[in-house]
């Protein structure tokens, strides 16, 4: 499978924040989701990425072509969706449509009709005055309509409502099965992403930490309960945390657990039983590995 | 695209295009009002001044609409801090071009106003002999000295931020050196010097100060 985005060695300062050998492939026709604490520098390697900013070294393609020496046709096969909205205010929505579909000649009309009434915009209304989840909608659908290979969404539904949120992630789950489209979609709502992903990236403090399919990360990451005391030296896992768990019993947090590696411990000091970390938690998990590599009590 | 971009910029400069086409109609028919009157050819001289007085507003009516119509072609861009303009398939280049030209288009559609207004005016007056009107000539000044001054707004609001606080700085700096020189009476003036460059012969805003008169000899 080839990757609709390679980014190699990327870096970027900018006053006291760094981004800092940042290297990420996204797999053509993978839905990304690209996660990350506030501020870790997710907005910053997309805006990167789409050319708005210089890096300070580093390279990155999409579609195999460069950026920025070809950001203009790479422009024309993405989609991107802000983390705010950045439209002409004093456009009405049916302006808004008509100036975007003339920069794109792919716009697809009868698409932008269709989820203009699936999503009930007042076309006539200025941008101005939308509401937040309405003008979330206006993004995604010229997003949507332009018939993008590439759909860059930044935080597409942060600060929408459970209903708006559902409608615009569904409208971007049906685009994306029927066009095969590639989706890097960034977010620090993890349950969010837990749904529609098949691979993860996962950014802190400017350097990726992570990057894998969706699967892989959710099975290996687990909660287990041991016997007190049970050494961890030369355990086939990574031990991410341990701490105590009521009377003779101990929490480990684990990566890259397998069933087989139960046989692992003895019977001096038992494992009792394996738990699921669902994404979030493994998220937090990750991050706090990442952050004291060395594992450490919980 | 040129069509998307004018009308995006029709609609963010509309209201000043309105009042600034308003002011293009009544200028030139005001500045005649009391013309019709002129019978003795001894009163051509009251006449010569009443243009002359209201000559005046022409440059200020193109620098206006020069102002209103850059502000008009960066205001959406620096309100959405150029993130949507930056993401549209299309080089840097042209889309500056684009905005430029939109621009231009609308100022071209008040100097037209301005043509035919002053046209108008000049018909419906008899004017005494000796005297002759210029609305052509009115027209097309108005229309050099705006494209003057839009282009150079254009480019100075085009400006990042880094370059316009550059720039104001270095305004600031020759404002307050002319303040020292004054109260050291050193007689010596850089901001005399500074307007005297931006308005001397070889500038492309000397337009502003030469005659501007509908009627003349």
């Amino acid at each position: 499978m080839t990757d609709a985005i390679q980014i190699r060695g990327l870096s970027y300062q900018v006053g006291g924040f760094a981004l800092r050998d940042v290297n990420l492939s996204v797999p053509s026709g993978a839905v990304y989701g690209f996660l990350g604490p506030n501020g870790a520098g997710k907005t910053t390697t997309i805006r990167l990425l789409l050319g708005l900013l210089r890096p300070a070294g580093g390279s990155m393609k999409v579609f195999g072509e460069d950026v920025p020496k070809d950001i203009v046709s790479i422009l024309g096969r993405v989609g991107y969706v802000p983390e705010r909205p950045q439209l002409y205010p004093n456009l009405s929505i049916d302006e808004a449509i008509r100036f975007h579909a003339a920069f794109h000649p792919r716009y697809d009309q009868a698409a932008s009709r269709d989820l203009a009434a699936r999503f009930e915009l007042p076309m006539k209304r200025a941008l101005a005055r939308l509401s937040k989840g309405e003008m979330g909608k206006v993004m995604i659908l010229l997003a949507l309509a332009q018939r993008p290979d590439l759909l860059v969404l930044d935080e597409p539904t942060d600060g929408l409502d459970p209903v708006v949120r559902r409608e615009a992630l569904h409208a971007i789950l049906d685009y994306v099965t029927e066009s095969g489209a590639t989706v890097l979609i960034s977010s620090h709502l993890v349950h969010e992403l837990e749904r529609f992903c098949d691979w993860i990236g996962v950014l802190d403090q400017g350097t990726i930490v992570a990057q894998l399919p969706m699967q892989e990360f959710k099975s290996g990451l687990k909660r287990l309960r041991v016997g007190a005391g049970a050494p961890s030296a030369g355990a086939p896992f990574a031990l991410l945390a341990r701490g105590a768990a009521g009377i003779g019993g101990e929490v480990w947090t684990v990566r890259g657990w397998q069933p087989d590696m139960a046989s692992w411990f003895g019977e001096a000091h038992p494992l009792r039983e394996v738990v699921d970390l669902d994404l979030e938690e493994a998220f937090v998990e990750l991050l706090r590995s990442a952050r004291h590599p060395s594992g450490r009590e919980a | 695209m040129f069509r998307a971009i004018l009308w995006s910029q029709w609609r963010e400069s509309r209201l000043a295009m309105v009042v600034l086409a308003g002011m293009a109609v009544a200028v030139p028919l005001l500045s005649l009002r009391g013309a019709g009157a002129v019978t003795d050819p001894w009163a051509s001289w009251d006449l010569l001044r009443a243009t002359a007085r209201w000559g005046a507003a022409y440059p200020v009516l193109a620098l206006a609409a020069a102002l209103a119509l850059a502000a008009g072609a960066w205001w959406p861009d620096h309100r959405t801090k150029h993130v949507y303009a930056l993401t549209l398939p299309v080089s840097r280049v042209r889309y500056l071009l684009l905005r430029y030209g939109a621009g231009l288009t609308l100022l071209f559609v008040i100097a037209a106003v301005l043509a035919v207004s002053t046209v108008v005016a000049t018909i419906r007056v008899p004017l005494p002999t000796l005297l002759h009107a210029y609305p052509g000539g009115i027209t097309v000044r108005f229309l050099l000295a705006g494209l003057s001054a839009y282009t150079i707004l254009f480019g100075l609001m085009g400006l990042t931020p880094r370059m316009a606080r550059l720039v104001a700085a270095v305004f600031l700096l020759v404002v307050l050196a002319a303040l020292v020189a004054d109260l050291a009476s050193l007689g010596w003036n850089p901001l005399g010097s500074v307007v005297d460059a931006l308005l001397g012969p070889y500038s492309p805003l000397a337009i502003f100060r030469a005659r501007w008169m509908l009627i003349d000899v």
